[in-house]
Order: structure tokens, then C-alpha cells, then sequence
């Protein structure tokens, strides 16, 4: 026998004879008429398991694991094979078994330990750490009838894994204690395997298994159908269970709402089962009946294909109340019916929103933060924000700025916050602009910086913006963030006064006489500093000088690529038609591209629609 | 086959910390929600010991002078062997759950029942020996004999049991059965009456049944006061062997599927 293995199975098997009913005959005593079967539980098992091991045996009822854990304990004798141990065995196939009602627990837990081969003198050792493990000290002397299930079970688990055996078998024993007796017996049974003693868990609770054990098998049909890392053995068998056409069935049929859904999915699938809408309609009604979740969100949707918006409003909300954020965005539209969204939303009913378009991605996210309930709602619509962000929506980097600002959705980060912005203000977002400049301006949630705000007003002003003209013209007059220079800041000052007179001067253009070129040029010329692009455009079209007409382009250019959609969306007509410039229509989708990109859906359709 | 027996020994001995506690627990639980307890062993035969006594030294009803000494000194071994008889069957099944979820060698329920039970008895026993020492009866020095007698009966009980229990696991009717038959032994065995006063066909069938081997034995011993004579020192000690034997074959033979019949 290899040193390192505690213990070695080879080639084990066990089979039942049981009785089963043969037909429907009856015998003349009128019972039914029985034939005895074989039953093959193992079929030639061969297994290695080494000292300092934590095995999980996973398997289905009736698959065998506990006949072969009994055989393991040596309770059972398999039919054929060999199976060799080194070191001491304690078995605990069922905690409150060997309890005298009328002794007291102390007695109990010597005679207890005697029935798992140790002498009085060893269990005097032991007393006192068993009867604090378990957590009865109080009632420890009284008896154990007068004991709930709980606490009995609790005061054999610690003897179970108090007493010093070198293999440990548990069968299902887990469920005993509460919670925080549970977690110690985890903590207990990874300490045990540290030790080099090694421990066998039977148990149908996956996630206990997945973080104790260091390797499981899976029993099915009397063989090992899988062996390895717990965790991978695990997941493996989850999603057999989940998965298995026949257990589902059966589940979904005795009513579990998640099986019904799932049968319901096979059936909308043709995965193991014919396809059939009737059937499939019948289980997400089952199921949404049931309350499951997702099929009532599925069934909501169905009813609303049907017009039954009442009846779908009820799925919903039930779903939603529940927590499912789909339902509680249809909730919210269908109870408004009327927001801009609705595209949107109907859009996500048919799940066709583009999962990686930033536009999309950005209504969906507003669409989440408008319509949250909870902390965790907004933390979902930051999520998706940051998401949209990535991809290089303008105003998804805004919004998750601002988020990370307000601590939203997320907790607060100014660091990020900071990034966020930077990247927006890069780009040319206005409101990113302006606010990192306050920001940097009032040194509160980053340290002052004059400069930086200085050179982020100046870029706002560039792009238009009247009040910071004003700041800009007077950080040059005072020479705030930046050297004093008078000549500028009056030319700022003026800037300022004329976009304060934009529509003025836009309606004094309007009046004057068409054919007067010149005065329209002029009061155009005045408009340009506010860099709106309409004016720009009318004063293009007006302008011959080819000199001028390039100086417009490039302001247009600018504002454009600072993110603004009415620029871009010009700017791509104008390449499209070749009136002003030379004709090029990959500039013009090139722009289109560009806007789309930072998140404008107008930009995206025109796109759309040229392709 | 031998080897493995040998090793099926030594984990007997290896388990004999769950002797132990099992014989406790039979010995101290079974009086356990009582005010007085363990005291009832000693309570219960003193009680018998009254009540045959006044009965049967008053009443007279047998032509058996110092009838309740007679009665007394079978009484206590008879009571023994026919409880162990009635329990037997039911020594693995009772215990099913035991069996069935954990592992200790088996025969060790067995030996436990049949230990604490001849415990119970000697108690018993020993209380109406001072008894009647102390009513003036002679009692001789034939009684120092009777040790060797009571480990063969203990030893013969236990090859019944072994056997009993086994079989009981695959026929529970074993159980019925045999429950039914211990009446029998009451009148079949000289308890009431001198083994001297029987003849005919009824005396051999007296002489088939093995129980009147030891009764008669105490009989000689204490009533008697005489050795018993070798022909019933050979049976009491052959019927043991034979019982023994049969019964480990059968319960190794038959203990492989307990677990899974119960």
C-alpha cells in the first residue's frame, strides 16, 4: 500500500436484490405480483485517496454514494473487491445515534466515544474541549431528551470530530446547528486535512462541499464520472443537475418553479425535448404562476404580445418587487407609457438592443438609474455607465464622473472622478469642462490648481462658452493661472459682450437686406466667438473667400471634434453635397463614425442609414 | 479462514472500550429516569426472594421439603438463559440503526447483551445465596463449584444468541417463533419439580432439552449440596462447545449482510 494514501479501493462492487412488481397481476390473496431483481449499486470502483485529503462524494439519491461510503465505514461488505485503510476510522453516518435519552450529555458523550473505541482515560482528556466545541456547556448535565434537535446534534459533532481518528466519514450531517456552528465545522474539517487526517463528506449541499472539500468525486450509475479539484467536480455536477432533461422533468412536474421554467426553455429549444410552443407556453405559465422570476418576466412579455397589458403589469410587478431589474424597467414604462424611451424599451423586450453600442448602452443606463429602486439598482446602472464610458460615450464618462462624484451607484472617488473627466474634457464635453475647472478653481475634492483650471476655462471659452469668457478675461487681467495680458482680456471682454448679443446679432442678420453681403458678413463675423455652428454654416455659405471659408471649417472642425453633433452632422453634409468643399464622402462618414462613437444616436441612424 | 478470524479477535479486543459503554449503558441506562436507580437490580430479586418464600413456605403446596430454596437456586440461572433466549432474536434488529451507521465488530452487540444480563442475574443470585446461608439452610462446600457452571451456561447462552440473532435478521419470524417455544421450556425443564419424579417419554424429552443440564446442576450444588456428577458436568460443558462453534460459523456466515437487510 503506497504511504501516502490513507486509503485504496480496488475494484469494489456491490449489488441489491430487490423486489419490484411484476405486472399487474394480481396473486389470488389479492397482492401484487413481485420479482426479485438485481440492482448493481457499484460497479467497480477503484479509488485512491490520500492522507490529508477533504473528498466530497456527490451523486444523485439512489446513486450509490452512501452504499459506498458504508462500505468505506466497513458497515456494508461489498460483493467483490478490496479495500485497504491505514489508521483509525470514525464514521458518522447519523449524528444523534448512540444517545442515551435519560443520561446526561457528559455520560453520553463517554459512552459516545467508547462506542468509537476510545477508553475512559482518553475521553478524560477530551471532555472539556468536546463540551466547549459544542456549545451546551450550560445544559451539558442535564438529559439528553431534554435536548433540542439542534443542540444533540451539535454535541455529536463535536465528539464526532473532537475524537482522534485519522479518516473521518460524515454523511449529511451538516445541516445540524445554525449557522455560525456550520461555518465552525467547516473551518474544522480544512483544519483536520491540514493536519494530514483525512475527511469524507457526503452531502447534497454543493456550496459547502465546493469550499471544504480539496478534491470530489461524482457517483452516477455505480461508477466515479468524474474525479478532481472540488471546485471543477462542483460546478461540473451543478450544471448536470441543472441541466439533465429527466431531473428537471421530474422536478417541474412535482412544481418547482425554476425546474418549470427550465423545462419550459428545452421545450422553446428543442433541447432534449421535441420543440413545442404549447408546451412551452404551458410551463413559463407554470412557472410564472409559480413566481420564478424570469418567467414571469417571459410571460409578461407574451401577455403584452397578446395586448393583455393589465394581466403582463401584474407579472411584472411581482417580478420586480422581487428584484429583477428588467421587470422593473417595463414597470416603470408601461405605468408612464409614454417616455422617450419606449423605442428603447421595446427594443430590450425583443432583445435587440446592441449590447455593445455606446448609444444604446448609455439610454439603457439612464434608463436603469431612472427607474432604480434600491442601492443595488443604481450600483447596476453605474455598472452599465462605465460600461458605455469604455466604450466611448461622452456622456456616459460625464454621468459616471458625476457618479463617482455624488457616490452613486459606487462610492465616492474623486481619483476616478477625476480621470473621468480629464477624458471627457479631452474630448471637448462642455459640461466636463467647465466642471473640472470649478473644481481645480475651488481646490475642495482635488487640490487647487489654478493653472489647470485656467487652461480648461480658456478651452470652454474657445468652445463657446459666455461665462467662461468672462473668467478667462479677467484671469488675463489679473493674471490668474496665467501671465497678465490686457490685450487679450479685452479681447475676451469683447467676446463675452458679443456672446451676449448672439441672438441679437442672428436676428439682425435675418432682417438685413439679403443682397447686402457685407453687412451680414460682418454681423456674422460677430456671432462666431459663441462658435455655434448654425451660424457658422449660414456665414460659409455666404463668404467667397476661400481664405475665410477654410478658417470656418476649421472652427467647425473644432467645435466637432470637441464633441458637438450638430457640428459633426454639418460638417458631414457638407463633405457629403461638395457645394463648398471638394466632395468626399469618406470624410463625411468618417465624421458620422466619430459622432457615433461619443455617443450620438442621431449621428449613428444617419450613418445607419447610409450604409 | 483462520487468519481472518484471528484478526476478527483482535478487533474484538480492539473494541472492547465499546463493550464497555455498551454494557453500561444497559446496566446504568435502563434504570436512569428512576429515583434510586441502579438500587432496583438488587430491589427486584430481594422482592422474588420475599414473595417465594412466604409463598412456599406457608402455602406448601409441593412435596419438595425447603421447596423456595429448591426453586431459588434454578430460578435465577433458568431466568437468565430464557431471557437471553426471548431477547436473542432481536439483538441485531433492535439495534438496526447502530448497525446500520456504524462499524464495530458485530458479535460485540451480542456479547454486551448477554454480558449485562448475566451481571443482572449474578446480583440476583448472589443476594438469594446469602439468603438462604443466612435462613439457616447447610449449605456445603459443592457451592465454590458453582463459577465453573455459570461461565459454561453464559458461555452455552451466548452460542444461542449468536445463532438466534443472526437468523432473525433474514426471518424476523425466528423471533415469534422462538418466543413462542421458551414457554415450552418452562414445564420441559426441572424447575418445579425433581428431575428424580419424571419418567417415561416425557423424562427423555426433559433430557433432550439442554437448559435442564444446568438447572439440574444447581439443583445438586445447592439444594443438594453435592457436586453434580460427571455425567452433567459433560453436558455442561459440551453443549457450550457445540452452541459456541455453531454459532460463530452462523454469525460469520450471515453478518456480511446486516447492514443492508435491516
Amino acid at each position: 500500500m503506497d504511504p501516502s494514501n490513507a486509503i485504496e479501493i480496488r475494484n469494489i462492487s456491490k449489488s441489491f436484490k430487490i423486489t419490484v412488481a411484476a405486472g399487474d397481476k394480481k396473486t389470488v390473496t389479492g397482492k401484487v405480483k413481485t420479482k426479485r431483481v438485481v440492482n448493481t449499486v457499484l460497479d467497480d470502483i477503484s479509488l485512491d485517496i490520500k492522507k490529508g485529503e477533504v473528498l466530497g462524494i456527490l451523486g444523485r439519491n439512489g446513486s450509490g454514494k452512501s452504499t459506498f461510503l458504508s462500505i468505506l465505514a466497513r458497515i456494508m461488505e461489498p460483493d467483490s473487491g478490496t479495500i485497504k485503510r491505514t489508521g483509525k476510522l470514525a464514521a458518522v453516518l447519523e449524528l444523534g445515534m448512540g444517545f442515551h435519552p435519560d443520561m446526561s450529555g457528559r455520560d453520553n458523550i463517554y459512552t459516545k466515544g467508547e462506542l468509537y473505541g476510545f477508553s475512559k482515560k482518553e475521553m478524560d482528556s477530551k471532555i472539556e474541549t468536546i463540551i466547549d466545541y459544542s456549545g451546551i456547556r450550560k445544559y451539558i448535565d442535564n438529559p439528553v431528551r431534554t435536548y433540542s434537535s439542534g443542540m444533540s446534534g451539535r454535541l455529536a459533532f463535536s465528539i464526532m470530530v473532537n475524537v482522534e481518528s485519522d479518516i473521518i466519514l460524515v454523511d449529511e450531517v451538516l445541516s445540524v446547528g445554525d449557522a455560525a456552528f456550520s461555518s465552525k465545522a467547516r473551518q474544522h474539517f480544512i483544519e483536520m486535512a491540514e493536519s494530514g487526517k483525512t475527511v469524507l463528506i457526503v452531502s447534497h449541499n454543493i456550496k459547502f462541499m465546493e469550499d471544504v472539500c480539496t478534491r470530489a468525486i461524482w457517483i452516477e450509475n455505480g461508477k466515479i464520472a468524474l474525479d478532481g479539484p472540488a471546485d471543477e467536480v462542483c460546478i461540473e455536477y451543478q450544471n448536470k443537475i441543472n441541466e439533465s432533461p429527466e431531473i428537471v422533468y421530474d422536478l417541474a412536474q412535482s412544481g418547482v418553479a425554476d425546474a418549470q421554467y427550465k423545462l419550459a426553455q428545452f421545450y422553446r429549444d428543442g433541447n432534449h425535448f421535441e420543440k413545442d410552443p404549447d408546451k412551452y407556453r404551458y410551463w413559463i405559465e407554470s412557472a410564472a404562476v409559480k413566481k420564478n422570476v424570469r418567467a414571469q418576466v417571459v410571460w409578461g412579455d407574451m401577455l403584452l404580445s397578446e395586448g393583455k397589458e393589465k394581466e403582463a403589469l401584474e407579472f411584472y410587478h411581482s417580478a420586480a418587487e422581487r428584484g429583477d431589474v428588467e421587470a422593473r424597467t417595463k414597470v416603470a414604462v408601461l405605468s408612464s407609457s409614454k417616455g422617450a424611451d419606449a423605442k428603447l424599451v421595446s427594443d430590450i423586450f425583443k432583445g435587440s438592443y446592441a449590447r455593445d453600442d455606446p448609444v444604446d448602452e448609455h439610454r439603457y443606463a439612464q434608463l436603469l438609474l431612472n427607474t432604480a429602486w434600491s442601492d443595488s439598482d443604481r450600483g447596476r446602472a453605474f455598472v452599465q455607465f462605465a460600461k458605455a464610458a469604455d466604450d466611448g460615450n461622452l456622456q456616459s464618462m460625464y454621468q459616471v464622473a458625476l457618479m463617482c462624484r455624488d457616490g452613486i451607484g459606487t462610492s465616492r472617488d474623486y481619483h476616478m472622478m477625476e480621470g473621468w473627466l480629464e477624458r471627457a474634457a479631452n474630448i471637448g464635453h462642455m459640461g466636463a469642462i467647465t466642471l473640472l475647472a470649478d473644481i481645480y478653481a475651488q481646490g475642495r475634492l482635488l487640490p487647487k490648481d489654478v493653472h489647470r483650471s485656467f487652461d480648461l476655462s480658456l478651452r470652454a471659452a474657445e468652445l463657446g462658452n459666455r461665462d467662461f469668457m468672462y473668467r478667462v478675461a479677467v484671469a488675463y487681467r489679473d493674471g490668474n493661472g496665467t501671465d497678465k495680458d490686457t490685450e487679450k482680456a479685452a479681447k475676451w471682454f469683447s467676446s463675452y459682450e458679443l456672446a451676449g448679443m448672439y441672438d441679437q446679432l442672428i436676428v439682425a442678420e435675418r432682417f438685413a437686406d439679403p443682397s447686402d453681403k457685407d453687412l451680414r458678413a460682418e454681423l456674422l463675423e460677430k456671432t462666431l466667438c459663441s462658435m455655434n455652428p448654425e451660424s457658422i454654416c449660414e456665414y460659409l455659405e455666404l463668404t467667397d473667400s476661400a481664405e475665410k471659408r477654410d478658417q470656418l471649417i476649421g472652427l467647425l472642425r473644432r467645435i466637432a471634434t470637441a464633441g458637438n453633433t450638430a457640428a459633426i452632422l454639418r460638417l458631414s453634409e457638407i463633405y457629403a453635397d461638395g457645394k463648398l468643399v471638394e466632395r468626399n464622402e469618406e470624410e463625411s462618414k468618417g465624421w458620422l463614425s466619430y459622432g457615433s462613437k461619443i455617443g450620438s444616436a442621431r449621428c449613428r441612424d444617419r450613418l445607419g442609414m447610409l450604409q | 479462514m483462520f487468519a481472518s478470524f484471528k484478526t476478527e479477535l483482535r478487533e474484538m479486543y480492539e473494541s472492547r472500550n465499546v463493550l464497555r459503554a455498551l454494557i453500561r449503558k444497559d446496566l446504568f441506562g435502563r434504570y436512569k429516569n428512576s429515583a434510586i436507580g441502579f438500587a432496583w437490580h438488587f430491589i427486584i430479586p430481594i422482592v422474588m426472594m420475599v414473595v417465594y418464600y412466604v409463598v412456599f413456605q406457608t402455602v406448601r403446596a409441593n412435596a419438595i421439603p425447603d421447596f423456595w430454596v429448591f426453586l431459588a437456586s434454578g430460578l435465577f440461572p433458568f431466568n437468565f438463559m430464557m431471557t437471553n433466549l426471548n431477547r436473542g432474536p432481536g439483538m441485531i434488529v433492535t439495534n438496526g440503526p447502530m448497525v446500520k451507521k456504524m462499524y464495530f465488530p458485530r458479535a460485540i452487540l451480542i456479547i454486551s447483551e448477554v454480558l449485562s444480563s448475566f451481571i443482572i442475574m449474578l446480583i440476583g443470585y448472589s443476594i438469594i445465596l446469602v439468603a438462604i446461608a443466612l435462613s439457616g439452610y447447610p449449605l456445603t462446600w459443592a457451592v465454590l463449584f458453582l463459577p465453573v457452571i455459570l461461565v459454561l451456561m453464559l458461555v452455552f447462552v451466548l452460542g444461542y444468541s449468536l445463532i438466534l440473532s443472526a437468523i432473525t435478521v433474514y426471518m424476523r419470524d425466528i423471533q415469534y417463533l422462538v418466543n413462542s417455544l421458551s414457554m415450552v421450556f418452562y414445564f420441559l425443564t426441572p424447575m418445579y419439580f425433581s428431575l428424580s419424579d419424571v419418567s417415561g417419554i416425557f423424562g427423555t424429552i426433559i433430557l433432550i432439552n439442554p437448559f435442564t443440564y444446568y438447572v439440574e446442576s444447581f439443583h445438586q450444588m445447592i439444594y443438594h449440596g453435592v457436586l453434580p456428577d460427571a455425567m452433567l458436568v459433560g453436558m455442561c460443558a459440551l453443549i457450550p462447545v457445540l452452541f459456541l462453534v455453531a454459532g460463530i460459523i452462523v454469525f460469520r456466515r450471515l453478518k456480511r449482510g446486516f447492514a443492508e437487510r435491516l
